[in-house]
């Protein structure tokens, strides 16, 4: 379908709600895309994006499930097995989930704090339309000579410095994911800070403003840490300079403490989101206020500063001084403290409640079930002498999927699922919602749980061949993730259905859109004028509840 | 002409402050790094 089919077809038209004075309608065509400066629009463009490239890592670990469906070489040379499993990981991190999550905050955090757009709005624009050009450069190495980079994502050297011609552009396009990040985690920032509407506090901001607020500070203050560190690594390669080389005076367990100490508080860019938006939908579907509303505040706060000392978890069998791995442990594990709160406090937000099980719903369900499990296995490798065993294995592999694919990758599918009545107007398809929830969780675990036997047994990761006591597991691994990936066509046609009106959608829905939903993104037309709020609202009686209203909470507990 | 061409300009003013702010807090970062990596 045409573009500008589609921009009719997202975005209602400013006559149809009759919200705005002024003649503010999307221009029609490519160029509404390529120059505009809406939130809506960008949020739109940034999900497109991050499904395409959730898509084109998909396809990668396809290559890689597949090779490793057998042991022995079946599809694929060793250097490109190599290949794919770095770029698996920064397609799906900086080109799936981040953009992903910038996407979910361009559409919903102006209306969910009442302003009419972001507060940089052609900053947005930008902050997008170089993410293309990052990953067209990154892509397009695995077309050069040589192959894309295959030292693996966390890029260490000396070996990442073995790559060809592939290293400058995989430095360029990291450099130009920063510049997107950062300047899309200032332009949430400034918004959250300065254009509430009034009556909106800090303390009644829903929880998924609030987490982005805290993410947007984790990015500003690590993405400059990547951007210097990847730096390092083009002048040691080209300029000359010995900052990770041993043999000029360099050191390069430095590399990887400087990278851990971004890449840490990255697992919680990828995940602090996943929190607001878990926290969003199930106070929703237990028709109950969030339980402990400022306690989920002050956890997400805690994680982020805990983020920051523990870097070097990564990294126990590097060689440590003792005093620095016990602290790196104990540090580590301080971080179930704050994450056990807000467990506790989403399975008490559903003790008692009226609920029901809607597509969104069972997607957080599973997030804090599976996310959860997830939790557990970091516990077993954040402690020290354990992790000499499960260092570079398959447990990790399996510990780190379960975290961010049950767990971020299932928060962003039931947002979408949640929120995309409200952006379209249309209602996607119940039974197809089901299937595909009841077809992801099974093929998910079927895909990542088989993997913490085959670490604990001693199958390392990265490694396209494998001892054949390994296959058994590896193949129910493989049939996992094939199955996966195909149930996701469901849920794309389900989306594009609701985007484009097929099967005879009709644009029916109230602006409240769930019965137990709260807050100000409720209150407007469902699919909202292409303008929200450009004059503040009045935040209504009882609007914010699902914030703060522990007393209905209690009263509830007492008609019970 | 964007939905921000109606926002007050005081508001308008300090969104472009507070830009600048955590784009000097991003800049601090990195030079406090290369700073860092300089010296040790």
């Amino acid at each position: 379908m045409a573009h500008h089919d589609m921009a009719k077809d997202i975005t209602a038209d400013d006559h149809e709600h009759g919200h705005d004075h002024h003649d503010h309608g999307p221009p029609s065509g490519i160029m509404r895309w390529i120059k505009t400066t809406n939130h809506k629009d960008l949020g739109t463009l940034y999900l497109f994006f991050a499904f395409t490239m959730f898509f084109i890592g998909g396809l990668m670990s396809l290559v890689i499930r597949a090779e490793l469906f057998h042991p022995g070489l079946q599809f694929v040379q060793p250097e490109f097995f190599n290949q794919m499993t770095t770029l698996h990981a920064l397609v799906m991190i900086f080109g799936g989930v981040m953009p992903a999550f910038v996407g979910l905050a361009n559409w919903m955090v102006p209306m969910m704090i009442g302003c009419s757009d972001l507060a940089l709005p052609r900053v947005n624009n930008w902050g997008f339309w170089i993410l293309p050009f990052a990953f067209t450069l990154l892509l397009c190495t695995l077309f050069m000579p040589g192959g894309g980079p295959a030292g693996g994502w966390t890029m260490y050297p000396p070996l990442v410095l073995q790559t060809g011609n592939a290293l400058p552009l995989l430095i360029f396009a990291v450099h130009l994911m920063g510049i997107s990040s950062i300047t899309g985690s200032i332009n949430v920032a400034v918004t959250i800070l300065n254009m509430r509407a009034p009556g909106m506090t800090l303390l009644k901001l829903p929880l998924f403003v609030w987490t982005w607020l805290i993410t947007a500070y984790l990015l500003i203050a690590t993405m400059p840490v990547l951007a210097g560190a990847v730096t390092m690594l083009l002048t040691d390669k080209y300029f000359g300079t010995s900052f990770f080389s041993a043999a000029g005076g360099g050191d390069p367990v430095m590399f990887q403490h400087i990278f851990w100490f971004f890449g840490h508080p990255e697992v919680y860019i990828l995940i602090l989101p996943a929190f607001g938006i878990v926290s969003t939908i199930i106070p929703t579907f237990a028709r109950k206020a969030l339980f402990g509303y400022d306690s989920m505040v002050y956890a997400v706060a805690s994680i982020a500063f805990l983020s920051f000392i523990v870097w070097a978890h990564h990294m126990f069998t590097v060689g440590m001084p003792l005093a620095g791995e016990l602290f790196f442990m104990f540090s580590t594990m301080l971080i179930a403290v704050p994450t056990g709160v807000k467990v506790f406090n989403w399975v008490t937000t559903m003790w008692k409640g009226s609920m029901t099980f809607e597509t969104p719903m069972l997607f957080a369900i599973a997030f804090v079930f599976l996310f959860t499990l997830g939790g557990f296995s970091g516990l077993m490798l954040a402690i020290t002498p354990a992790d000499f065993q499960y260092q570079d294995s398959y447990f990790v592999v399996a510990h780190f999927h379960y975290v961010l694919v049950p767990g971020a990758v299932f928060a962003i599918i039931g947002a979408v699922y949640y929120w995309i009545p409200k952006w379209t107007g249309r209602m996607y398809n119940e039974t197809l919602g089901k299937v595909h929830f009841w077809a992801s969780a099974i093929f998910i675990n079927l895909t990542f749980f088989p993997q913490h036997f085959l670490g604990l047994a001693g199958m390392q990761r990265r490694v396209p061949d494998y001892n054949v006591m390994f296959t058994d597991f590896n193949v129910w691994s493989s049939i996992g993730a094939f199955g996966f990936f195909a149930f996701q066509f469901v849920f794309i046609y389900n989306m594009l259905a609701c985007c484009y009106g097929w099967g005879g959608r009709k644009r029916d829905l109230p602006a409240r859109v769930w019965e137990g939903a709260h807050g100000l993104e409720w209150t407007v037309a469902s699919p909202p004028p292409y303008h929200t709020f450009e004059d503040p609202p009045v935040i209504g009686e009882g609007e914010l509840t699902s914030v703060h209203d522990d007393e209905d909470a209690l009263d509830h507990h007492k008609l019970a | 002409m964007g939905a921000m061409a109606d926002i007050d300009p005081e508001r308008k003013r300090r969104n472009v402050i507070l830009a600048w702010v955590h784009v000097a807090l991003a800049a601090a970062i990195l030079a406090g790094f290369v700073y860092a990596q300089m010296h040790r």
